[in-house]
């Protein structure tokens, strides 16, 4: 080997924990930026081969009756289409000892197991169910406490607890494990649910089509709705998917983007590291580089030996960086794939994300490296062989240390911890750019936590319920009303109306006109309910064919206040509403929300008198009173012979809400802490820089008296000052940049969550910043205190 | 050796420092450290340079050596104006012409001995890879460190480094070796046998320039230059630097 290079070799191997710092510094972003694209890579392959795998359909229709097996044959041989499907799904109560309390689940029945054709449900362990058995989503055996294969479970059946052994565990691509899910699935034959007293008719259909493209598949779902109402069979809710891609997929998509906005700039910072580090290199090397130019060393050379020190770091990281990327990747991938239900390959290392590793792994320290070698090297022979001792540099000469002279009083240790922090304004800048960014980030992923959690809490706060009741059948209102506020903890009851329709502009019948709109019937007089108004007027009891219409769902439709919309009530004809006001509102799917005067829409339906869902506000609305009158309630009205179709207690639905959104902060902040990671090193790696550049110093310092703590408190002064500096920064940076991450992620899973900045983050990220600067500080302040005077004044 | 200079006196002169001046800008403004000095060196002289601290004598050997340029003048190297060439083109002309050896040794400290002589054949290119090794070992012999070859710097006392020094100087066997007080950190004795292996060298044909404060050694020069405040004089031998030494 070039003799050169041996010296690149020794110094790398003689500053061992230099050597170190770069590495890891490097490797952690090599490997944030490895795991995340892997795992992106094996979770869209995963996800596309789940969808595959599963035969996707393409239109799904919720019916608000029900239709036969030849009915779903018939319809599933019409043009454009090329298979199809019933399931009968219902909400049915179940526990799995007879002394538990009943708790909501859902009941699906398919006409053969054995002979599946689309969105195929997979039998997982045992057998598939039978007569008096049932099966059990296998997420759901853990996730729900739900009886495993071969454990019995209790349906209510008119009021009884009737046993059904669970024949086996079943995979539904259309169920999630919690927080994704609110209930077990259970799967039964159509004959039990005829032994149970259940219609045996399909209430959901499925269907494929030959070639996908969403406008004609749009038409197809419109042509089967049109089909189905004609035969008098009202469609509750339809959807179109690409059976191409997951449906979770774009969801996916958004989060990927996002970690992956987070990788690069975790790699960002450990470029900052290198850059920071080399400098401090070359400039202990100065006298080295005089030499070396003295005996002949042109410019080339000495840079080329500096980038060979660089290579071997790069190569050091990428020996860390890939195992361990590919490693995470998978565990991240497992966990992500777990969480939707998708089934995970065997380890794989993925070529692309490798080279991506390798290729940043390796370029990027070289190029950042690059600027720093070529000016260190740029330096005259004199000027380096003249770069010893104390008293050299420009220290005093910039406005910033004539500043902090004058800060008098200061005890001696920490006026030199204050002044010595800013001696290397550059090299204090690329740490602060990294501590600010990881502490910038920490705050805004806080926040974009409590600003979910927040939104939830508004959407919940407009609506003042505690429990919410539907009907199997419309109950008059006149009945039910006095009859649930005569229940114990029960403040108020209101009647509503809960609808599904088509909207459109006027006049529009082009494809893609008609929306899909949630209607919400309110009481004149209601109290359960404060419009999130973003533009024109709440509802009034004079306003007639008046509603308030989601501010997503106008946007899309290009309506606003003062426009007329159509909506079409299916088997109840067609009317035209004025839009008062546009709302904020989160309920529905995809924010297509209407609410309308209840007694109006009730005209409209013929439904006068009568309420199909009712809402309830307790008096104690804590999470266990809430639940205890909704058994109350259910068991009351079960004695009336009052069928509910089903029940929510509002506040264990918001706490399902905030857990789904911990899952995502859950990923971002592993991201933020391989950021923390990186800023922790740097440091620590500042820190150490400063220790072997001020061995002098040190030993000066020793030679006129100063202790062990003496010399350890300048360090970790310093570590602490540059830690409380970043943590200021941080704070601005997080709550100006909070808003466009809360927006960003909020785009990325598809709910425009209202920002918040989370207070509580500040505080947290300064005790970590505090820990995480003494820390990093400890180890180079302990280095200082072992520097003895005798060899920190020796020259080399 | 006397003779061997008087050989060399008829022949082009190794150095040429001809009308130098060397400004430095400091706080309190322009000072002048050199104010046009000039000195020509024959081949296989020893010269030695004395002058006060400050006095610009190093300066003037930074000139010799191509380690600063000067403000004004010209300085030749064996016919070559090195205040011409670029960075690059002066330390590959350096490594290959002008051995330097310095007060404090300045040898990387994480190569071994045997490795800071081979680094500047390696830089010039000077030999064949294989003759390399070999020739250092030789430097090493002729200084007395053969057996010191694959030990580190910092394990050698300051005469065995500066010994070292001396083997690397003479690596690429160049025709000028220059020391700036290349005794000044060594006790008397080791400052004499390091004097005595100088004198070899010029007696094997080099051209040897050092800065020295030490008078003994300076009486054992025939030629030595005084620095003082910028400007030269010189006295023609050793006797007559006895004379005009502190």
């Amino acid at each position: 080997m070039n003799i050169a290079f041996r010296k690149v070799g020794r110094d790398l191997w003689n500053h061992k924990g230099r050597t170190l710092l770069v590495v890891l510094s490097i490797g952690v972003g090599v490997l944030a930026l490895g795991m995340i694209t892997a795992s992106n890579t094996l979770l869209a392959r995963q996800m596309t081969l789940a969808q595959a795998a599963s035969r996707p359909t393409s239109l799904h229709l919720y019916l608000n009756g029900s239709v036969d097996a030849a009915t779903v044959r018939s319809l599933a041989r019409l043009p454009g289409l090329s298979g199809g499907i019933g399931l009968a799904s219902f909400t049915i109560r179940w526990k799995s000892d007879p002394a538990a309390e009943w708790q909501d689940a859902s009941l699906i029945a398919l006409e053969d197991y054995t002979r599946q054709t689309q969105d195929l449900v997979t039998l997982q362990t045992g057998a598939w169910p039978g007569p008096r058995t049932a099966a059990v989503e296998f997420n759901h055996v853990a996730g729900f406490g739900a009886p495993a294969a071969g454990a019995t479970v209790y349906f209510e059946v008119n009021e009884r607890a009737k046993p059904f052994r669970i024949s086996g565990t079943v995979r539904d691509p259309y169920q999630f494990p919690p927080p994704f899910s609110d209930r077990p699935a259970f799967y039964v034959t159509p004959a039990t649910l005829a032994q149970i007293g259940l219609p045996t008719g399909f209430t959901q259909l499925r269907f494929a089509v030959t070639d996908y493209e969403p406008a004609a598949a749009q038409a197809q779902l419109e042509m089967l709705k049109d089909r189905l109402e004609t035969s008098g069979v009202g469609v509750g809710l339809s959807e179109t998917y690409d059976p191409d891609r997951h449906f979770l997929q774009d969801m996916m998509d958004g989060v990927g983007l996002v970690l992956l906005v987070m990788a690069v700039l975790s790699l960002g910072m450990s470029v900052f590291l290198v850059v920071n580090t080399l400098n401090a290199l070359l400039a202990q090397q100065v006298p080295q580089i005089g030499i070396m130019k003295t005996v002949g060393g042109v410019r080339g050379q000495i840079a080329q030996l500096y980038l060979a020190g660089v290579l071997v770091y790069c190569l050091l990281s990428l020996m860390l960086a890939v195992p361990l990327g590919a490693w995470g990747a998978d565990a991240l991938t497992r966990w992500m794939l777990a969480l939707l239900n998708v089934p995970a390959g065997p380890f794989e290392l993925m070529p692309a994300a490798l080279a991506l590793q390798g290729l940043t792994g390796l370029l990027v320290p070289l190029l950042a490296a690059l600027w720093p070698v070529l000016q260190g090297v740029a330096i005259s022979v004199r000027e380096a062989l003249n770069a010893y001792g104390l008293g050299t540099g420009h220290y005093g000469s910039r406005w910033l240390d004539q500043l902090l002279g004058r800060i008098r009083g200061l005890p001696r240790a920490a006026a030199l911890a204050l002044r010595n922090t800013f001696r290397r304004p550059g090299r204090v800048a690329l740490t602060q750019v990294t501590l600010i960014s990881a502490g910038a980030i920490f705050m805004m992923v806080l926040s974009a936590q409590h600003s979910f959690n927040r939104t939830v809490q508004t959407i919940f706060s407009s609506f003042g319920y505690d429990v919410i009741l539907g009907f199997e059948q419309l109950q008059r209102t006149d009945e039910i009303v006095p009859l649930l506020a005569s229940r114990p903890n029960v403040a108020r009851v209101e009647s509503w109306t809960f609808y599904t329709a088509q909207a459109r502009r006027p006049g529009a019948s082009e494809p893609g006109a008609e929306h899909e709109v949630f209607l919400r019937g309110i009481p004149a007089d209601t109290q359960l309910f404060t419009p999130e108004l973003t533009a024109g007027r709440g509802l009034d009891p004079r306003d007639g064919h008046a509603l308030l219409l989601n501010q997503k769902l106008a946007r899309q439709m290009g309506l606003t206040v003062g426009d007329v919309v159509e909506l079409d009530l299916g088997l109840s004809g067609q009317s035209a509403w004025t839009i008062v006001g546009l709302i904020f509102d989160l309920a529905g799917r995809d924010q297509n929300t209407a609410y309308l005067n209840r007694d109006t829409l009730n005209g409209e339906l013929g439904w006068t008198g009568r309420t199909g869902v009712v809402e309830i506000r307790a008096r104690d609305n804590s999470l266990a009173a809430q639940q205890a009158l909704e058994r109350d309630v259910r068991a009351f009205l079960a004695a009336q012979s009052i069928t509910v179709s089903f029940s929510e207690v509002a506040r264990a639905e918001q706490e399902q809400a905030n857990a789904q959104f911990s899952v995502l902060t859950t990923v971002l902040l592993l991201m933020t802490g391989l950021i923390g990671a990186v800023g922790s090193i740097g440091l620590s790696g500042t820190l150490s820089i400063n220790v072997l550049e001020r061995r002098r110093e040190i030993g000066v310092l020793r030679a006129v008296g100063a202790s062990s703590a003496d010399v350890a408190a300048v360090f970790m002064g310093e570590g602490l000052l540059l830690g409380l500096l970043s943590w200021l920064g941080a704070i601005p940076l997080s709550a100006v940049a909070g808003g466009a991450f809360v927006d960003v992620l909020g785009a990325a899973i598809d709910f425009p969550a209202v920002y918040h900045y989370a207070s509580d983050g500040v505080w947290l990220w300064l005790a970590i910043v505090v820990a995480l600067a003494l820390l990093a500080s400890w180890l180079p302040a302990r280095r200082a205190t072992q520097v003895s005077v005798r060899e920190s004044l020796a020259y080399e | 050796m006397a003779c061997v200079q008087k050989d060399m006196t008829s022949t082009a002169p190794l150095v040429h420092v001809d009308q130098v001046v060397k400004n430095f800008q400091g706080p309190a403004g322009t000072i002048q450290v050199l104010k046009s000095v000039s000195l020509t060196v024959q081949p296989g002289e020893f010269v030695g340079i004395r002058g006060p601290s400050g006095s610009g004598k190093s300066t003037l050997v930074n000139m010799i050596t191509g380690i600063d340029r000067p403000t004004q003048g010209r300085v030749r190297i064996a016919g070559r104006s090195i205040e011409q060439m670029n960075e690059n083109e002066l330390a590959r002309f350096r490594g290959r012409s002008i051995g330097v050896i310095f007060q404090f040794f300045q040898l990387l400290p994480t190569l071994t001995v045997l490795e800071n002589i081979l680094l500047p054949m390696d830089f010039c290119r000077m030999w064949k890879p294989r003759e390399r090794q070999t020739r250092a070992l030789a430097l090493l012999d002729q200084v007395g460190l053969a057996d010191q070859a694959h030990k580190l710097p910092n394990t050698l006392s300051g005469g065995q480094q500066q010994r070292a020094a001396i083997a690397r100087a003479l690596a690429n066997d160049p025709p000028l070796l220059v020391g700036d007080e290349p005794t000044g950190n060594l006790d008397s004795q080791t400052a004499d046998m390091v004097f005595n292996l100088f004198e070899q060298l010029v007696a094997q044909g080099k051209t040897f320039l050092m800065v020295t404060h030490d008078n003994d050694l300076a009486r054992r020069m025939r030629r030595l230059v005084q620095v003082h405040d910028g400007v030269l004089s010189e006295h023609a031998h050793g006797a007559a630097a006895a004379a005009v030494g502190p």
